[in-house]
């Protein structure tokens, strides 16, 4: 047999440019059945064509999601362009915690291959969108968010949702947490893809203000 | 907004639909000449006074060199004549792409697959070109980024955001303002504003040969590399600011070793890796950077002296190389240049190479999706009433009239107040029936209208995303990612069943030693013909197929005679003793080869056709769109029109 050549980092061969990798933590929790958990996928569903209509933004943006209740990894690492956003299902508890350490461990792996393949990336921004409050133990997390944000290793943003405990939302995010208006997910992923946009043109490395989250929060 | 402006000349210009949208303002068509556009400042960015003048300066000195070059403003515009400037006219351009879309090889496959390296030095050689026009006018850009040089199908190149240029005008300087930072040169990184910084042409040419980089490296900065130091990395204008230039011959002391697969900087001649490094380096950022003229120069140079690589026609490097830079990257699996019409036409599996056959279905652009258009959004004006109908507003008139009346008529005779109550009572549904019947007609016509329209529409929508959708295409190239990632698991796969056919080899040898050994030979004691032909009818006929659970569930067999067959099992099993001579045979092995030769053949078929098979699927997507989108505008419009019309009654 013809010995085989290993194919997996050519991505970064056939698109070198910069990257923005942005982690959605999103609460599938049972109490997000019905109306919400539709909302978040028509949500998700903006936020992919908003990007799409983006050509720089499509080949620097790059989007994991993580649900929780159960931990879960609903999408590795991917670029805007080969994003298609999965269709959530609501299920168990909301092992908010646990989810966010995996976030993290997955932002920490992909800066290491960005770095081992020479490629430039911007401030991973993590986003964590819940409707309730951690049913496992999550000092830890909410440490290892504190030190990240301190080292500027990604930003942390958390969203509550009606019923969201915010104040334990407030321990876990260095930022204020947002209370997102209703169930106004599409507005809060148009935000987000625009600022992901305005931050795909900027430079690496330096902070971008972000739009205002009018519209869709309530501060 | 004003459709209606007077330009510099004092011709009254009309402008027409918009065109594109930018952070400062709009750009228009304007229909009296299609060689026009208008670019229109918005309420939050109109230009004060100097800005105006130097949009005044730039109009009346623009030359054909420049107009050749950049979308330079050719007049002002005016909402009055000789008012403040709101805008300006420059030339259309058109059929041009960001140079970003151009030095990624991802974008290059998809839209310019037939643009080999040749291509990519053409453009770079016509960027340096449009830089010198400009700076021999005395003029600098300024704010160099991947966003605002546009290079055509002819490989010429025109730079557009001229506005926002460094402008000298006899000696004033009119400044820009903006800066890309990850564009900007290293003596101006961490430059807080550029409100009053002058730029020179030297960092004009920071960013002229970071564009030619790009444009001959794969799209590639030439800051980014692995890091080797961990300050190094962090962040791409600290890399810049420190000089950490990758591909520098002491680009170790620097920092980074170039990144892996990356085109190696000796692909270009020693005197262009010379010009780079003083470019990217110290020396440069004191003055010294390559001017836009010696980049004109030393391209043509190289362009002169260009090898066609034998294997395909799409391999182009410069004379100095001895070997295909483009085939030795292929043998890392990395491909730039793509011959599509080669890809299309193979179908056997001789020759296959995985990495162009991947390469070949990444280039496959995914279809186009529909957009569905937001009924609320359309504008339609309501079908008027028919004639004999009476209005909303009539019956809510005569409704205040009764009431006007009642209350004066409770006024006036208080006694009688039951009976006025039943006659206003009355006349309130008296007058709420003026009309009713033709009312109710007209309200179930249009409402039956409004119902076949909306079902109209939603069959529409149901079948454009069923059948026009994305996912169609996404799902057949996830099939293909898996098809890939099996093919290169194969060799592994095969060695483990290799390797597993060792590991059972004694347990199978074993298995066939039991077997030869019969209940009827042996001599155990208690177990007579009897027992033994017991034994016989529950399928226990050697020492193979004895074990604990089965014997005792032979009826006449208690403890002690299940252990006695089972202590017999256990001697014949003592003498066995493994022959790895015959562990594994070469049928074994080659059983297992064909077998994964078999799933490969498949695998490279599929995969092979896999280009083609999306290519069709995109191609039928687009001509379902087609046939679908009259259909689905037809639909929503009638959709926003029956609507309306409902609304209206």
């Amino acid at each position: 047999m013809t010995e085989q050549i290993s194919f997996g980092t050519t991505e970064f061969a056939d698109n070198p440019e910069p990257r923005c990798p942005c982690l959605l933590l999103l609460d599938v929790s049972g109490s997000m059945q019905g109306q919400p958990i539709a909302e978040l996928n028509a949500g998700l569903t903006t936020f992919k064509d908003e990007l799409a209509a983006d050509t720089l933004a499509m080949k620097r943006v790059e989007i994991g999601i993580v649900t929780f209740g159960p931990v879960q990894i609903a999408l590795p690492f991917q670029g805007a362009a080969a994003f298609y956003p999965p269709v959530l299902t609501s299920q168990g508890d909301t092992p908010m915690g646990a989810a966010i350490k995996q976030g993290l461990d997955m932002v920490r792996q992909r800066k290491d291959e960005y770095r081992t393949n020479g490629i430039a990336y911007y401030r991973p921004w993590v986003f964590l969108i819940t409707d309730g409050g951690p049913t496992d133990e999550w000092q830890s997390a909410a440490a290892a968010v504190r030190e990240g944000e301190a080292s500027k290793s990604f930003a942390f943003f958390a969203i509550g949702v009606q019923g969201a405990n915010m104040d334990t939302l407030q321990q876990i995010s260095v930022r204020e947490p947002l209370r997102l208006d209703g169930l106004r997910f599409r507005d809060l992923f148009s935000w987000l893809s625009s600022s992901l946009r305005s931050v795909s043109r900027s430079t690496p490395g330096t902070e971008v203000p972000l739009q205002s989250p009018q519209g869709w929060a309530s501060v | 907004m004003t459709k209606t402006f007077v330009t510099s000349a004092g011709k009254t210009i009309e402008i027409g639909r918009e065109l594109g949208k930018g952070g400062e303002g709009s750009v228009y068509e304007v229909p009296a000449n299609h060689h026009w556009v208008a670019k229109l400042y918005n309420a939050h960015h109109q230009p004060d006074a100097t800005k105006q003048a130097k949009l005044r300066f730039m109009a009346t000195t623009a030359d054909t060199e420049l107009l050749s070059y950049a979308a330079w403003p050719q007049e002002t515009l005016h909402k009055t004549a000789n008012g403040p400037v709101v805008g300006f006219l420059m030339p259309k351009i058109s059929g041009r792409v960001p140079i970003h879309m151009l030095y990624s090889p991802a974008h290059r496959r998809q839209d310019y697959p037939q643009a080999a390296w040749d291509f990519l030095l053409f453009a770079a050689r016509n960027t340096a070109a449009a830089f010198a026009a400009i700076h021999h006018h005395g003029h600098v850009l300024g704010d160099v980024n991947q966003g605002n040089v546009l290079v055509g199908a002819d490989s010429k190149v025109v730079l557009i955001d001229t506005d926002s240029f460094q402008i000298n005008a006899n000696g004033t300087a009119h400044l820009c303002k903006v800066g890309v930072a990850h564009f900007t040169s290293p003596e101006l990184q961490g430059v807080a504003s550029f409100d009053r910084v002058p730029r020179t042409i030297n960092h004009d040419n920071f960013g002229l040969a970071l564009l030619i980089f790009h444009l001959l490296f794969g799209g590639r900065h030439p800051y980014s590399g692995v890091p080797l130091r961990s300050d190094a990395g962090e962040a791409l204008e600290k890399d810049i600011e420190a000089f950490r230039y990758a591909y520098a011959s002491d680009g170790q002391r620097r920092g980074f070793n170039p990144p892996p697969k990356s085109i190696p900087i000796s692909i270009v001649p020693d005197p262009i890796q010379a010009m780079f490094t003083l470019a990217f380096t110290e020396n440069g950022a004191r003055g010294s950077r390559p001017t836009a003229q010696q980049w004109v120069t030393a391209l043509d140079g190289l362009r002169g002296q260009l090898k066609r690589c034998a294997t395909t026609p799409m391999h182009v490097y410069p004379g100095h190389l001895d070997r295909c830079p483009w085939c030795a990257l292929e043998d890392h699996g990395v491909i730039y240049f793509l011959d599509v019409q080669a890809g299309r036409a193979s179908t056997g599996t001789v020759g296959f190479v995985l990495a162009r056959v991947w390469a070949a279905i990444e280039a496959v652009p995914p279809p186009p999706t529909i957009p569905i258009p937001n009924i609320a959004a359309i504008a339609v004006t309501p079908t008027p009433l028919p004639p004999g109908i009476t209005q909303e507003g009539t019956i809510m008139f005569w409704r205040i009239v009764t009431v006007g009346i009642a209350l004066w008529l409770f006024a006036v005779i208080p006694g009688a107040w039951f009976f006025v109550l039943i006659g206003a009572w009355w006349a309130w549904a008296a007058v709420g029936d003026l009309g009713g019947d033709e009312r109710k007609a007209e309200r179930a016509k249009r409402q039956a209208a409004r119902d076949a329209a909306q079902q109209a529409y939603d069959q529409i929508v149901g079948r454009i995303r069923q059948e026009v959708s994305p996912e169609v295409f996404a799902k057949k190239k996830q099939e293909l990612v898996r098809l890939r990632d099996e093919y290169q698991q194969l060799p592994e796969r095969e060695k483990s069943e290799i390797a597993n056919l060792h590991a059972t080899a004694e347990a199978r040898q074993k298995h066939q030693f039991l077997e030869r050994h019969f209940l009827d030979a042996a001599a155990i004691s208690g177990v007579g013909p009897a027992k033994k032909a017991a034994l016989r009818s529950f399928g226990i006929e050697t020492a193979a197929d004895v074990t604990w659970n089965k014997v005792i569930s032979v009826k006449g067999f208690g403890e002690v005679l299940t252990r006695a067959v089972v202590d017999w099992r256990k001697a014949c099993e003592r003498r066995f003793v493994f022959n790895s001579n015959l562990a594994v045979t070469e049928a074994d092995k080659n059983a297992v080869r064909a077998k994964i030769a078999t799933r490969k053949r498949m695998l490279e078929i599929t995969l092979n056709a896999g280009a083609a098979e999306l290519q069709r699927l995109r191609q039928d997507m687009i001509s379902k769109a087609n046939a679908l989108s009259p259909t689905l505008q037809a639909d929503s419009q009638k959709l926003a029109q029956t609507q309306a019309d409902l609304n209206d009654i």
